[in-house]
């Protein structure tokens, strides 16, 4: 059984190269009883897309610096 | 006569001027500043030269986007920088400290250090707040965890050409783009997601 170390490691992993089949359905069954792991697995497949969004051009990131400099 | 199909788009260069504050922020969070400017500079022209190409089957800011992509990916595969190893062990010590406090001996995570958002990327995506966040966390990554985050996730870059332009082998690529996540997403959720 897969620990949340190992887990978090294989999320990652598995989003630059397919997973050995041992270790997609350890993955999976970890994931299955394991809300936190999930939680990860959703942030870091959030914090891609938001990423490939923002790099398309698909944001509207105007005034992010102008705002972050008034807050100094 | 001429249908509206085949009527020609022009692209209006009052409007790439006003995309040109967008592009250089983006590109300055990769590049240095001046090489930002100039490489944001030849993307506005190859834009406009190339304006026939723009068919009008995406927004003109997606277009101008990838463009700049393009030129950003041009300028880093001409100027690959080896990563010199101490780059890579330099970090090492401080992740040690970090997974302790994650996980605990058995590498279960530590209960106050757990995820515990579940997030909405189009949500997220719309909020300038979020980005303010977002590159707040992306600039206190290690520099080279940093560059190869962007590197893989800004310009799609595969996992082996980042190897082969950094010099490093696939699993130590693995474990900076893991570190990087997982440090993006902690500082993330302490900020408030």
């Amino acid at each position: 059984m897969l620990n949340c170390k190992e887990a978090t490691r294989l999320c990652s992993e598995q989003m630059e190269q397919k997973l050995s089949l041992q270790n997609k359905i350890n993955l999976r069954m970890h994931l299955l009883l394991c809300s936190a792991c999930r939680h990860f697995a959703a942030q870091i497949s959030n914090i891609s897309q938001v990423m490939h969004g923002y790099s398309s051009g698909d944001v509207d990131i105007k005034d992010i610096k102008k705002e972050s400099n008034d807050d100094k | 006569m001429t249908t509206s199909s085949q009527a020609k788009i022009v692209v209006d260069g009052n409007k790439l001027a006003a995309m040109r504050g967008q592009m250089l922020h983006f590109a300055q969070l990769q590049l240095h500043r001046d090489i930002a400017e100039d490489v944001v500079q030849e993307a506005l022209e190859a834009a406009l030269r190339n304006n026939a190409a723009y068919e009008g089957k995406s927004t003109l800011k997606t277009w101008v986007f990838a463009i700049l992509k393009n030129k950003i990916r041009a300028y880093l595969r001409q100027h690959k920088r080896t990563m010199v190893f101490s780059e890579l062990s330099q970090d090492d010590q401080q992740w040690e400290e970090r997974l302790e406090k994650l996980f605990d001996d058995s590498g279960r995570w530590n209960p106050k250090m757990c995820p515990k958002v579940c997030p909405n990327p189009e949500e997220d995506m719309q909020t300038r707040h979020f980005w303010q966040k977002f590159e707040a966390c992306l600039t206190h990554l290690p520099p080279t965890t940093a560059r190869v985050f962007m590197m893989r996730e800004f310009l799609d870059f595969e996992t082996y050409e980042i190897c082969e332009q950094l010099g490093i082998n696939t699993s130590n690529c693995h474990v900076i783009l893991y570190r990087a996540r997982v440090r993006l997403r902690a500082c993330l959720e302490a900020s408030g997601w």
